[in-house]
Protein backbone atom coordinates (compact mmCIF):
# COMPACT_ATOMS: atom_id res chain seq x y z
CA UNK A 1 0.00 0.00 0.00
CA UNK A 2 1.12 3.57 -1.29
CA UNK A 3 0.80 5.80 2.02
CA UNK A 4 -2.25 5.79 2.63
CA UNK A 5 -4.13 6.94 0.22
CA UNK A 6 -7.25 5.14 -1.04
CA UNK A 7 -7.61 7.07 -3.90
CA UNK A 8 -4.05 6.25 -5.31
CA UNK A 9 -4.59 2.73 -4.17
CA UNK A 10 -8.02 2.58 -6.44
CA UNK A 11 -6.08 4.23 -9.65
CA UNK A 12 -3.57 1.34 -9.06
CA UNK A 13 -6.03 -1.13 -9.31
CA UNK A 14 -7.62 0.07 -12.25
CA UNK A 15 -4.38 0.37 -14.11
CA UNK A 16 -3.03 -3.14 -13.53
CA UNK A 17 -6.06 -4.47 -15.07
CA UNK A 18 -4.11 -3.40 -18.47
CA UNK A 19 -2.40 -5.80 -20.83
CA UNK A 20 1.29 -5.84 -19.68
CA UNK A 21 0.99 -3.54 -16.56
CA UNK A 22 1.75 -5.15 -13.29
CA UNK A 23 1.36 -3.73 -10.10
CA UNK A 24 4.65 -2.51 -9.59
CA UNK A 25 4.62 -0.46 -12.75
CA UNK A 26 0.94 0.83 -11.95
CA UNK A 27 2.82 2.64 -9.01
CA UNK A 28 5.08 3.84 -11.40
CA UNK A 29 2.64 5.37 -13.14
CA UNK A 30 0.09 6.27 -10.52
CA UNK A 31 3.30 8.81 -9.09
CA UNK A 32 4.21 9.93 -12.48
CA UNK A 33 0.09 11.24 -12.56
CA UNK A 34 0.68 12.89 -9.07
CA UNK A 35 3.10 14.72 -9.84
CA UNK A 36 2.33 15.84 -13.46
CA UNK A 37 1.01 19.24 -13.81
CA UNK A 38 -2.94 18.97 -13.84
CA UNK A 39 -3.30 19.96 -17.74
CA UNK A 40 -1.52 16.40 -18.64
CA UNK A 41 -3.85 14.69 -16.37
CA UNK A 42 -6.95 16.11 -17.92
CA UNK A 43 -5.77 15.85 -21.34
CA UNK A 44 -5.08 11.69 -20.26
CA UNK A 45 -8.60 11.62 -19.48
CA UNK A 46 -10.81 13.60 -22.70
CA UNK A 47 -8.37 11.51 -24.89
CA UNK A 48 -9.27 8.06 -23.11
CA UNK A 49 -13.41 9.16 -23.12
CA UNK A 50 -13.07 10.51 -26.60
CA UNK A 51 -11.98 7.62 -27.74
CA UNK A 52 -14.31 4.77 -25.96
CA UNK A 53 -17.01 7.38 -27.45
CA UNK A 54 -15.98 8.20 -30.95
CA UNK A 55 -14.17 4.46 -31.50
CA UNK A 56 -15.36 1.13 -32.36
CA UNK A 57 -15.69 -1.55 -34.49
CA UNK A 58 -17.19 -1.70 -38.20
CA UNK A 59 -20.02 -3.96 -37.98
CA UNK A 60 -19.42 -5.27 -41.48
CA UNK A 61 -15.64 -6.15 -41.30
CA UNK A 62 -14.84 -5.71 -37.56
CA UNK A 63 -12.10 -3.35 -38.52
CA UNK A 64 -11.53 -0.35 -36.13
CA UNK A 65 -13.47 2.99 -37.29
CA UNK A 66 -14.72 6.06 -36.09
CA UNK A 67 -17.84 5.56 -38.34
CA UNK A 68 -19.97 2.88 -39.02
CA UNK A 69 -18.97 1.08 -41.83
CA UNK A 70 -15.78 1.88 -41.73
CA UNK A 71 -14.22 4.15 -44.86
CA UNK A 72 -12.96 0.64 -46.56
CA UNK A 73 -16.26 -1.00 -46.58
CA UNK A 74 -18.56 2.31 -47.70
CA UNK A 75 -15.71 3.03 -50.30
CA UNK A 76 -17.70 2.61 -53.70
CA UNK A 77 -14.60 2.39 -55.51
CA UNK A 78 -13.12 -0.66 -53.18
CA UNK A 79 -13.87 -4.06 -55.20
CA UNK A 80 -16.52 -6.15 -54.06
CA UNK A 81 -15.58 -9.49 -54.67
CA UNK A 82 -12.59 -9.77 -52.89
CA UNK A 83 -12.39 -10.05 -49.00
CA UNK A 84 -8.79 -10.26 -47.13
CA UNK A 85 -9.21 -12.21 -44.38
CA UNK A 86 -6.93 -11.29 -41.11
CA UNK A 87 -6.42 -12.32 -36.97
CA UNK A 88 -6.36 -8.64 -35.80
CA UNK A 89 -7.62 -5.59 -36.92
CA UNK A 90 -3.61 -3.56 -36.94
CA UNK A 91 -3.27 -6.22 -39.73
CA UNK A 92 -5.53 -4.09 -42.01
CA UNK A 93 -3.46 -0.84 -41.25
CA UNK A 94 -0.45 -2.98 -42.27
CA UNK A 95 -1.62 -4.34 -45.99
CA UNK A 96 -3.83 -0.57 -46.38
CA UNK A 97 -0.28 0.75 -46.09
CA UNK A 98 1.14 -1.22 -49.14
CA UNK A 99 -1.30 0.46 -51.51
CA UNK A 100 -1.29 -3.32 -53.48
CA UNK A 101 -4.66 -4.05 -52.08
CA UNK A 102 -8.30 -3.21 -53.44
CA UNK A 103 -10.78 -5.21 -52.29
CA UNK A 104 -12.50 -5.66 -48.70
CA UNK A 105 -11.16 -7.09 -45.34
CA UNK A 106 -12.79 -9.25 -42.87
CA UNK A 107 -11.00 -9.26 -38.93
CA UNK A 108 -11.56 -12.66 -37.38
CA UNK A 109 -10.22 -10.92 -33.80
CA UNK A 110 -8.08 -13.52 -32.82
CA UNK A 111 -6.81 -17.21 -34.00
CA UNK A 112 -7.97 -20.91 -33.49
CA UNK A 113 -6.09 -21.63 -29.86
CA UNK A 114 -6.28 -25.07 -28.02
CA UNK A 115 -3.77 -23.63 -26.01
CA UNK A 116 -5.85 -20.14 -25.08
CA UNK A 117 -9.24 -21.75 -25.28
CA UNK A 118 -10.30 -20.05 -28.43
CA UNK A 119 -12.31 -22.14 -31.08
CA UNK A 120 -14.55 -21.03 -34.20
CA UNK A 121 -17.34 -19.73 -31.66
CA UNK A 122 -14.87 -17.32 -30.52
CA UNK A 123 -13.87 -15.82 -34.01
CA UNK A 124 -15.95 -13.40 -36.34
CA UNK A 125 -16.45 -16.68 -38.71
CA UNK A 126 -20.17 -16.68 -39.03
CA UNK A 127 -20.49 -13.00 -40.07
CA UNK A 128 -17.86 -13.93 -42.66
CA UNK A 129 -19.57 -16.53 -44.58
CA UNK A 130 -22.76 -14.22 -44.22
CA UNK A 131 -20.56 -11.64 -45.76
CA UNK A 132 -19.67 -14.24 -48.59
CA UNK A 133 -22.86 -14.81 -49.67
CA UNK A 134 -24.21 -11.42 -49.17
CA UNK A 135 -22.16 -9.59 -51.29
CA UNK A 136 -21.44 -12.55 -54.09
CA UNK A 137 -17.83 -12.66 -52.89
CA UNK A 138 -15.14 -14.22 -55.61
CA UNK A 139 -11.87 -14.91 -53.85
CA UNK A 140 -11.07 -15.07 -49.74
CA UNK A 141 -7.42 -14.31 -49.69
CA UNK A 142 -6.69 -15.60 -46.21
CA UNK A 143 -3.76 -13.67 -44.41
CA UNK A 144 -3.37 -15.13 -40.89
CA UNK A 145 -0.28 -15.36 -39.48
CA UNK A 146 2.41 -17.40 -40.43
CA UNK A 147 2.04 -19.14 -36.57
CA UNK A 148 1.09 -23.24 -36.24
CA UNK A 149 -2.04 -21.55 -35.21
CA UNK A 150 -2.73 -19.09 -37.87
CA UNK A 151 -1.73 -21.95 -40.42
CA UNK A 152 -4.42 -23.97 -38.69
CA UNK A 153 -6.70 -21.73 -38.68
CA UNK A 154 -6.18 -20.74 -42.61
CA UNK A 155 -6.81 -24.24 -43.14
CA UNK A 156 -10.03 -23.92 -40.76
CA UNK A 157 -11.66 -21.62 -42.86
CA UNK A 158 -10.66 -23.08 -45.97
CA UNK A 159 -12.69 -25.93 -45.29
CA UNK A 160 -15.56 -23.58 -43.94
CA UNK A 161 -14.83 -21.67 -47.35
CA UNK A 162 -14.74 -24.07 -50.15
CA UNK A 163 -18.56 -25.18 -50.04
CA UNK A 164 -19.55 -21.44 -51.02
CA UNK A 165 -17.78 -22.00 -53.96
CA UNK A 166 -15.19 -18.91 -54.03
CA UNK A 167 -11.33 -18.96 -54.98
CA UNK A 168 -9.30 -19.24 -51.66
CA UNK A 169 -6.05 -17.96 -51.78
CA UNK A 170 -3.39 -17.34 -49.13
CA UNK A 171 -0.52 -14.43 -48.80
CA UNK A 172 2.30 -15.60 -50.00
CA UNK A 173 4.78 -17.30 -47.16
CA UNK A 174 8.20 -18.16 -46.56
CA UNK A 175 11.49 -16.69 -47.28
CA UNK A 176 11.27 -12.49 -46.15
CA UNK A 177 12.68 -9.44 -48.64
CA UNK A 178 16.21 -9.22 -48.03
CA UNK A 179 17.11 -12.72 -46.55
CA UNK A 180 19.41 -14.87 -48.09
CA UNK A 181 18.05 -18.37 -49.07
CA UNK A 182 21.03 -20.10 -47.39
CA UNK A 183 20.01 -18.41 -43.85
CA UNK A 184 16.29 -19.70 -44.09
CA UNK A 185 15.69 -22.70 -42.51
CA UNK A 186 13.29 -26.16 -43.35
CA UNK A 187 10.44 -24.77 -42.30
CA UNK A 188 10.71 -21.07 -44.07
CA UNK A 189 11.78 -22.91 -47.17
CA UNK A 190 9.34 -25.45 -47.70
CA UNK A 191 6.42 -22.85 -46.77
CA UNK A 192 8.22 -20.54 -49.73
CA UNK A 193 8.02 -23.59 -51.94
CA UNK A 194 4.30 -24.53 -51.24
CA UNK A 195 3.42 -21.07 -52.52
CA UNK A 196 5.17 -20.10 -55.32
CA UNK A 197 4.01 -18.22 -57.43
CA UNK A 198 3.88 -17.88 -61.49
CA UNK A 199 6.65 -15.63 -62.38
CA UNK A 200 4.99 -12.82 -65.14
CA UNK B 1 25.82 -16.34 -16.65
CA UNK B 2 26.27 -19.44 -17.55
CA UNK B 3 26.41 -21.33 -21.70
CA UNK B 4 23.90 -24.19 -21.68
CA UNK B 5 23.13 -26.44 -24.36
CA UNK B 6 20.39 -28.61 -25.06
CA UNK B 7 17.90 -30.03 -27.08
CA UNK B 8 14.31 -28.58 -26.49
CA UNK B 9 10.25 -28.57 -27.48
CA UNK B 10 8.25 -25.91 -27.39
CA UNK B 11 5.24 -25.73 -25.39
CA UNK B 12 3.85 -22.34 -25.31
CA UNK B 13 5.13 -18.77 -26.71
CA UNK B 14 4.04 -15.34 -25.97
CA UNK B 15 4.72 -12.15 -27.02
CA UNK B 16 7.32 -9.70 -25.24
CA UNK B 17 7.61 -6.23 -25.60
CA UNK B 18 7.70 -5.08 -29.51
CA UNK B 19 9.29 -7.38 -31.50
CA UNK B 20 10.54 -10.50 -28.65
CA UNK B 21 9.03 -13.50 -27.53
CA UNK B 22 9.25 -15.90 -24.00
CA UNK B 23 9.19 -19.37 -24.86
CA UNK B 24 8.63 -22.01 -22.89
CA UNK B 25 10.73 -25.19 -23.35
CA UNK B 26 10.83 -28.66 -22.20
CA UNK B 27 14.46 -29.27 -22.36
CA UNK B 28 16.23 -32.93 -22.66
CA UNK B 29 18.81 -31.65 -19.82
CA UNK B 30 16.90 -28.99 -17.50
CA UNK B 31 13.09 -30.32 -17.68
CA UNK B 32 11.09 -27.24 -18.26
CA UNK B 33 12.43 -23.62 -18.86
CA UNK B 34 11.22 -20.33 -19.88
CA UNK B 35 13.59 -18.18 -22.61
CA UNK B 36 13.53 -15.08 -23.93
CA UNK B 37 13.78 -14.49 -27.58
CA UNK B 38 14.93 -11.08 -28.36
CA UNK B 39 13.81 -9.77 -31.74
CA UNK B 40 12.68 -12.99 -32.63
CA UNK B 41 9.19 -11.76 -34.35
CA UNK B 42 11.35 -9.42 -36.50
CA UNK B 43 10.63 -11.44 -40.36
CA UNK B 44 14.72 -11.62 -40.77
CA UNK B 45 15.05 -12.74 -37.12
CA UNK B 46 18.33 -15.31 -36.76
CA UNK B 47 15.36 -17.90 -34.88
CA UNK B 48 13.14 -18.44 -38.04
CA UNK B 49 10.45 -20.51 -37.32
CA UNK B 50 12.38 -22.54 -35.05
CA UNK B 51 10.17 -20.59 -31.80
CA UNK B 52 7.01 -22.21 -33.34
CA UNK B 53 4.90 -24.41 -31.28
CA UNK B 54 5.76 -28.38 -30.92
CA UNK B 55 8.87 -27.67 -32.92
CA UNK B 56 12.14 -28.83 -31.61
CA UNK B 57 15.40 -27.69 -31.69
CA UNK B 58 19.24 -27.66 -30.39
CA UNK B 59 19.52 -24.42 -28.28
CA UNK B 60 21.76 -22.70 -26.50
CA UNK B 61 20.95 -20.53 -23.99
CA UNK B 62 22.43 -18.08 -21.10
CA UNK B 63 21.11 -18.28 -17.63
CA UNK B 64 21.75 -16.01 -14.95
CA UNK B 65 22.08 -17.73 -11.38
CA UNK B 66 18.32 -17.13 -9.51
CA UNK B 67 16.11 -15.82 -12.24
CA UNK B 68 13.30 -18.07 -13.79
CA UNK B 69 13.81 -16.55 -17.27
CA UNK B 70 17.00 -17.33 -19.36
CA UNK B 71 18.25 -15.96 -22.75
CA UNK B 72 18.16 -17.83 -25.88
CA UNK B 73 20.67 -17.15 -28.09
CA UNK B 74 20.54 -19.91 -30.53
CA UNK B 75 18.09 -22.16 -31.89
CA UNK B 76 18.01 -24.65 -34.78
CA UNK B 77 15.08 -26.88 -35.93
CA UNK B 78 16.29 -30.43 -35.52
CA UNK B 79 12.22 -31.42 -36.19
CA UNK B 80 9.48 -28.82 -37.33
CA UNK B 81 6.34 -31.26 -37.10
CA UNK B 82 4.85 -29.28 -40.10
CA UNK B 83 1.98 -31.95 -40.06
CA UNK B 84 0.24 -30.70 -37.05
CA UNK B 85 -0.79 -27.43 -38.25
CA UNK B 86 -2.30 -28.16 -41.57
CA UNK B 87 -5.12 -29.60 -39.16
CA UNK B 88 -6.95 -28.16 -36.28
CA UNK B 89 -7.99 -31.26 -35.20
CA UNK B 90 -3.82 -32.52 -34.78
CA UNK B 91 -3.79 -29.05 -33.57
CA UNK B 92 -5.92 -29.33 -30.43
CA UNK B 93 -4.32 -33.39 -29.91
CA UNK B 94 -0.95 -31.60 -29.79
CA UNK B 95 -1.76 -28.78 -27.62
CA UNK B 96 -3.28 -31.21 -25.36
CA UNK B 97 -0.31 -33.16 -24.65
CA UNK B 98 1.94 -30.39 -24.51
CA UNK B 99 0.19 -28.40 -21.98
CA UNK B 100 -0.20 -31.27 -19.44
CA UNK B 101 2.85 -31.61 -19.09
CA UNK B 102 3.16 -27.43 -18.65
CA UNK B 103 0.74 -27.94 -15.66
CA UNK B 104 1.99 -30.99 -14.06
CA UNK B 105 5.69 -30.62 -14.10
CA UNK B 106 7.99 -27.65 -11.90
CA UNK B 107 10.07 -25.59 -13.52
CA UNK B 108 13.90 -26.89 -14.21
CA UNK B 109 13.80 -30.57 -13.09
CA UNK B 110 15.29 -32.70 -15.73
CA UNK B 111 12.68 -35.52 -16.80
CA UNK B 112 14.53 -36.97 -19.95
CA UNK B 113 11.60 -39.59 -20.09
CA UNK B 114 9.16 -37.10 -20.57
CA UNK B 115 11.44 -35.42 -22.95
CA UNK B 116 11.49 -38.43 -24.96
CA UNK B 117 7.32 -39.05 -24.64
CA UNK B 118 6.91 -35.62 -25.50
CA UNK B 119 8.72 -36.29 -28.73
CA UNK B 120 6.99 -39.59 -29.59
CA UNK B 121 3.65 -38.42 -29.24
CA UNK B 122 4.19 -35.02 -31.49
CA UNK B 123 5.52 -37.79 -34.19
CA UNK B 124 2.66 -39.89 -33.69
CA UNK B 125 0.26 -37.32 -33.89
CA UNK B 126 2.10 -36.15 -37.00
CA UNK B 127 1.39 -39.24 -38.83
CA UNK B 128 -1.71 -40.69 -37.33
CA UNK B 129 -5.32 -40.55 -39.04
CA UNK B 130 -7.91 -38.94 -37.22
CA UNK B 131 -9.80 -41.35 -35.70
CA UNK B 132 -6.67 -42.66 -34.00
CA UNK B 133 -6.14 -39.28 -32.43
CA UNK B 134 -7.88 -40.36 -28.86
CA UNK B 135 -6.45 -43.57 -28.80
CA UNK B 136 -2.94 -42.67 -29.14
CA UNK B 137 -3.31 -39.44 -26.37
CA UNK B 138 -4.82 -41.78 -24.20
CA UNK B 139 -2.09 -43.93 -24.36
CA UNK B 140 0.49 -40.98 -24.00
CA UNK B 141 -1.38 -39.75 -20.98
CA UNK B 142 -0.84 -42.63 -18.88
CA UNK B 143 2.52 -42.96 -19.71
CA UNK B 144 2.98 -39.23 -18.87
CA UNK B 145 1.56 -39.68 -15.75
CA UNK B 146 3.90 -42.42 -14.66
CA UNK B 147 6.64 -40.65 -16.18
CA UNK B 148 6.05 -37.70 -14.03
CA UNK B 149 5.57 -39.73 -10.45
CA UNK B 150 1.06 -39.99 -11.07
CA UNK B 151 1.08 -43.34 -12.36
CA UNK B 152 -2.13 -44.68 -11.06
CA UNK B 153 -2.09 -48.86 -10.28
CA UNK B 154 -3.80 -50.82 -12.46
CA UNK B 155 -2.50 -54.15 -11.67
CA UNK B 156 -4.66 -54.74 -8.30
CA UNK B 157 -6.97 -52.55 -6.08
CA UNK B 158 -5.22 -49.48 -5.11
CA UNK B 159 -6.44 -49.96 -1.63
CA UNK B 160 -6.88 -53.29 -0.45
CA UNK B 161 -4.24 -54.82 -2.80
CA UNK B 162 -6.64 -57.40 -4.21
CA UNK B 163 -6.79 -58.64 -7.53
CA UNK B 164 -9.36 -57.06 -9.63
CA UNK B 165 -12.59 -58.70 -11.22
CA UNK B 166 -15.30 -57.81 -13.63
CA UNK B 167 -16.56 -54.98 -11.72
CA UNK B 168 -13.78 -52.06 -11.64
CA UNK B 169 -14.07 -48.69 -10.59
CA UNK B 170 -10.53 -46.30 -10.75
CA UNK B 171 -10.91 -43.86 -8.11
CA UNK B 172 -10.02 -40.49 -8.80
CA UNK B 173 -8.37 -39.67 -5.28
CA UNK B 174 -7.24 -43.25 -4.51
CA UNK B 175 -5.14 -43.33 -7.56
CA UNK B 176 -5.66 -46.23 -9.34
CA UNK B 177 -8.36 -49.00 -9.98
CA UNK B 178 -10.56 -50.21 -7.15
CA UNK B 179 -12.34 -53.43 -6.50
CA UNK B 180 -16.09 -53.32 -5.59
CA UNK B 181 -15.41 -53.12 -1.88
CA UNK B 182 -13.38 -50.15 -1.77
CA UNK B 183 -15.18 -47.75 -4.53
CA UNK B 184 -17.34 -46.45 -2.18
CA UNK B 185 -14.51 -45.28 -0.02
CA UNK B 186 -13.82 -42.92 -2.95
CA UNK B 187 -16.30 -40.16 -3.44
CA UNK B 188 -14.33 -39.44 -6.85
CA UNK B 189 -14.84 -43.30 -8.33
CA UNK B 190 -15.37 -43.76 -11.95
CA UNK B 191 -16.93 -46.88 -12.87
CA UNK B 192 -15.07 -48.40 -15.76
CA UNK B 193 -15.31 -51.50 -17.65
CA UNK B 194 -12.66 -54.57 -17.75
CA UNK B 195 -12.12 -54.05 -21.05
CA UNK B 196 -11.20 -50.45 -20.68
CA UNK B 197 -8.90 -51.46 -17.66
CA UNK B 198 -7.18 -54.11 -20.07
CA UNK B 199 -6.49 -51.57 -22.52
CA UNK B 200 -5.17 -49.08 -19.73
CA UNK B 201 -2.47 -51.94 -18.91
CA UNK B 202 -2.07 -52.30 -22.55
CA UNK B 203 -1.24 -48.56 -22.73
CA UNK B 204 1.78 -49.14 -20.24
CA UNK B 205 3.42 -51.96 -22.26
CA UNK B 206 3.15 -50.97 -25.40
CA UNK B 207 4.48 -47.91 -27.35
CA UNK B 208 2.55 -45.86 -29.24
CA UNK B 209 3.85 -46.33 -32.40
CA UNK B 210 2.74 -50.01 -32.14
CA UNK B 211 -0.64 -49.20 -30.58
CA UNK B 212 -1.47 -47.63 -33.66
CA UNK B 213 -0.55 -50.28 -35.97
CA UNK B 214 -2.55 -53.09 -34.06
CA UNK B 215 -5.59 -50.75 -32.44
CA UNK B 216 -8.66 -48.79 -33.50
CA UNK B 217 -10.22 -46.61 -31.33
CA UNK B 218 -13.76 -47.71 -30.04
CA UNK B 219 -15.81 -46.77 -27.08
CA UNK B 220 -13.36 -48.46 -24.55
CA UNK B 221 -10.66 -46.00 -25.88
CA UNK B 222 -13.08 -43.26 -25.20
CA UNK B 223 -13.80 -44.43 -21.86
CA UNK B 224 -9.98 -44.26 -21.15
CA UNK B 225 -9.31 -41.17 -22.92
CA UNK B 226 -12.52 -39.80 -20.59
CA UNK B 227 -10.75 -41.04 -17.07
CA UNK B 228 -7.25 -40.14 -17.54
CA UNK B 229 -7.94 -37.03 -18.40
CA UNK B 230 -10.51 -36.60 -15.43
CA UNK B 231 -7.28 -38.11 -13.27
CA UNK B 232 -5.01 -35.44 -14.61
CA UNK B 233 -7.40 -33.01 -13.61
CA UNK B 234 -7.11 -34.23 -10.22
CA UNK B 235 -3.65 -34.16 -10.19
CA UNK B 236 -3.56 -30.16 -10.77
CA UNK B 237 -4.54 -27.37 -8.43
CA UNK B 238 -8.38 -26.33 -8.21
CA UNK B 239 -9.60 -23.55 -10.51
CA UNK B 240 -6.61 -24.38 -12.95
CA UNK B 241 -7.49 -25.41 -16.38
CA UNK B 242 -6.28 -27.60 -19.21
CA UNK B 243 -7.82 -25.58 -21.92
CA UNK B 244 -6.76 -27.59 -24.60
CA UNK B 245 -8.52 -30.58 -23.20
CA UNK B 246 -11.85 -28.63 -22.56
CA UNK B 247 -11.30 -27.59 -26.26
CA UNK B 248 -10.92 -31.04 -27.50
CA UNK B 249 -14.02 -31.93 -25.54
CA UNK B 250 -16.32 -29.38 -27.02
CA UNK B 251 -14.74 -30.02 -30.37
CA UNK B 252 -16.12 -33.75 -30.19
CA UNK B 253 -19.06 -32.53 -28.70
CA UNK B 254 -19.68 -30.21 -32.05
CA UNK B 255 -19.41 -30.64 -35.58
CA UNK B 256 -16.95 -28.26 -36.26
CA UNK B 257 -13.89 -30.49 -37.22
ZN1 LIG C 1 -15.58 -2.22 -42.43
ZN1 LIG D 1 -10.19 -53.06 -2.86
Amino acid sequence: MLGSSEKIERLIQELSKMPTIGRRTAQRIALYLLKAPREEVTSLVSALVEMKENVGYCAECGAITESDPCAICADPKRERSAICVVEEPGNVMGIEKTGEYRGLYHVLHGRLSPLDGLGPEDLSIDRLTERIKALGVKEVIIATNPTVEGEATCSYLAQVVKPLGVKITTIARGVPMGSDLDLADEMTLARSIQGRGEVK
Amino acid sequence: MSIHRTHGIVLRTRKFRESSKIIVFFTRRYGKISAIAKGSLKPKSKFGSSLELFTRSSLIFYRKENRDLHTLSHSEILNANKNIGNDVVKLAYASAATEMVERLVPNEEQNETLYELLDAILNQIGVAERNQLELILASYTLKMLHAVGYGPELAACVRCGKDLGDEVWFGLHSGGALCPACHKEDLHAMEMSRATLELMRKFESISMARLRETHSADKFSRDAFDILHAFVRAQISEGARIRSLDFLERMRDSSFA
